[in-house]
């Protein structure tokens, strides 16, 4: 399975590239895209240190045997710094206030600077790589470690080592959201920013990890170690964190919705007001349905969540939300970057507030309704054939890479840390 | 005074291993009124007794149901609009503009609508839990046996009760036996 997908992976980017590099807006499509892409994959990569994280400063005993698919699925930091090259050379491009003179003219963005300035801003950056890929080797190198010489003292260790790590990749989580994902609309606040993704992130990875586990357990023999290690009572707790953490990203998602519609004040709101024109209010109600009121119905029974073929469902739907989640937070960033520029190209990062009434009076329409059509089809929403073709060929481009590198992570280890002091707990363990 | 009449048979057993075992038998042999009491929560036990799946889940759901609805109504209510009919006096609420924000609206209301659904849902799991178990109940006949005192250290104990139409002296007694407890007892109530 690992070489195609590599392949895929591949052609789809070389694909995405080819389709996406015909005009500027197009351009600014496949960027931005692509950008959507990477901060899924970062969130299920950034997850899993995080799910390892927990479960060792909880000594849990449970996780045990899926802990190393996690170290695994972690592993993907090391292709995922390399795949931020194309994001770094071209950032003026989608994080606007990386350029001088757009933050000297505007009084926000200039008493930002103090954070939002592009050495800061590099610097920070190293340090979240940093930390994470040395969070993930570390862990995984411990680990595998362990299985050779079967000293339980590296667990202690790696339990003392959690406490810390889990505050500092829990504040580079925040960061990497605030840098690369809030701050494509510099103009906004939102200090709940990074919690939210922090819940979509555990999310996906959970999911990804009980994808993982079902599926090298129908591809393995029926007498391998991992066939029996994960049973329905680890499958039932995995289906209780990604129920948890469906709600929590809901608990987390409206918060920061309710406090903003309730002051009501310009610099907030301006982030809503894209998601909630036309076709973008739908994708907010679908995100809102997808995320949360279906899973949350559909994993509320306890006999859900100890059924592998309903858990493999659920797992899957979990990631195409969290997918979705992350388009809805970076593409309308895009599509109104081309609003701003089409009423003024010398400063298309105007927010779209500013911007999008200029262009209803000069088309003297006063809505931006299918009514309108010869201004509607002006306003190029991202949902044209192309658009999602490049945008899922991103998907497929990342993922595919992402796959051959998780797969090839776990080659030639055991698939279970076959010397963990708790691995005999874990695998008695029984859900009542 | 009465006699004191048989409630039952208690028998003990020293290990969760006896006392799974035993448990089959006398789910095998179609009891009823009968229940396993142990120290800590005996991994299996449930199957061994052939329970069957507790009903508390739906309690709760409907409670947790009935909380949104009874949020929804209270904040429909409490905002209607004052009405001027001497009929109708009993619906007008009390509307309030705060913040400029409209008298119905989700965003405001789901705050209270989540917070009486996890309060209806959980009165729901907390009594139901109760209800479910006989609760609560100051007397029960096991309390004047000594040997029971046990049972919140390390004896397991299997109470058959007179009250099982497959109850009989003799049999009952023999049955128990069989299943090798470490001592039996009548329980007399």
């Amino acid at each position: 399975m690992g070489i195609p997908s590599l392949l895929v992976g591949i052609v789809a980017l070389i694909a995405a590239l080819w389709l996406g590099a015909t005009n500027a807006e197009i351009y600014n499509h496949l960027l931005h895209s692509y950008l959507t892409a990477y901060c899924f994959f970062l969130a299920i990569t950034i997850g899993s240190i995080l799910f390892i994280l927990i479960e060792y400063a909880t000594r849990s005993a449970w996780s045990v045997t899926v802990r190393r698919l996690a170290e695994g699925i972690s592993q993907n930091i090391f292709l995922l710094i390399i795949l931020f090259i194309p994001i770094l050379i071209n950032d003026h491009k989608m994080l606007g206030w990386l350029e001088p003179g757009i933050v000297q003219n505007d009084t926000a963005l200039t008493l930002k600077s103090g954070y939002l300035n592009p050495t800061f801003l590099y610097l920070r950056l190293a340090a979240y790589f940093l930390l994470f890929a040395f969070t993930a080797r570390y862990y995984h190198a411990r680990s595998t470690q362990q299985d050779i010489t079967g000293d339980p003292r590296i667990t202690t260790h790696l339990e003392h080592l959690s406490f810390p790590l889990i505050i500092l990749t829990a504040l580079a989580l925040t960061g990497f959201a605030f840098d690369w994902i809030k701050s494509l609309n510099p103009h906004w606040f939102s200090t709940i920013f990074g919690v939210y993704f922090f819940a979509g992130a555990m999310l996906a990875a959970i999911s990804a990890i009980t994808l993982l586990a079902l599926i090298l357990q129908i591809r393995s023999s029926r007498c391998s170690v991992l066939s029996t290690a994960i049973n329905q009572n680890h499958y039932h707790d995995l289906a209780k964190w990604i129920f948890a953490y469906t709600i929590f990203w809901a608990y987390i998602a409206f918060s920061q919705y309710l406090l903003i519609w309730y002051a009501n004040i310009p610099e907030e709101t301006q982030f809503y007001i894209p998601r909630q024109i036309d076709i973008w209010a739908s994708v907010s109600l679908l995100l809102l349905a997808v995320h949360f009121v279906i899973p949350f119905l559909g994993l509320l029974a306890r006999r859900a969540k100890r059924k592998s073929t309903v858990i493999a469902f659920w797992a899957i739907w979990s990631l195409l939300a969290c997918a979705l989640d992350i388009f809805y937070l970076v593409m309308p960033n895009a599509w109104s970057r081309d609003i701003s520029r089409t009423v003024n190209p010398a400063n298309p990062h105007a927010p779209l507030t500013d911007s999008l009434p200029i262009l209803l009076d000069r088309h003297n329409v006063h809505a931006l309704r299918p009514e309108f059509n010869a201004f509607y089809h002006q306003i190029r929403f991202p949902f044209e054939p192309l658009n999602l073709l490049i945008t899922a060929l991103c998907f497929i481009g990342i993922g595919g890479l992402f796959i051959c590198f998780t797969l090839y992570s776990l080659k030639g280890k055991p698939l279970v840390p076959t010397q963990d002091p708790r691995l005999k707990e874990s695998l008695a363990y029984e859900n009542a | 005074m009465n006699k004191p009449r048989l409630y039952g048979y208690l028998a003990q057993y020293d290990s969760p291993r006896d006392i799974l075992r035993a448990a089959e038998v006398i789910r095998d042999a179609g009891f009823r009124r009968w229940d396993c009491l142990t120290p800590f929560p005996v991994h299996g036990l449930d199957q061994a007794m052939g329970l069957k799946k507790t009903i508390l889940p739906w309690l709760v759901l409907g409670g947790g149901v009935l909380g949104a609805a009874a949020a929804c109504f209270l904040q429909w209510y409490v905002n209607s609009p004052h009405t001027e009919s001497a009929s109708l006096y009993v619906l007008s609420g009390y509307p309030l503009i705060i913040s400029g924000k409209p008298h119905w609206s989700l965003p405001s209301n789901i705050p209270v609508i989540f917070e009486l659904t996890i309060l209806f849902a959980s009165l729901a799991s907390f009594f139901g839990a109760w209800a479910l178990s006989c609760l609560p109940r100051l007397y029960h006949p096991l309390f004047k046996v000594a040997r029971f005192r046990q049972v919140t250290d390390d004896k397991f104990f299997i109470l058959l009760e007179v009250s099982d139409p497959k109850f009989d002296i003799h049999v009952s007694r023999e049955l128990l036996i069989s299943t090798h407890p470490a001592a039996i007892e009548e329980v007399k109530d």
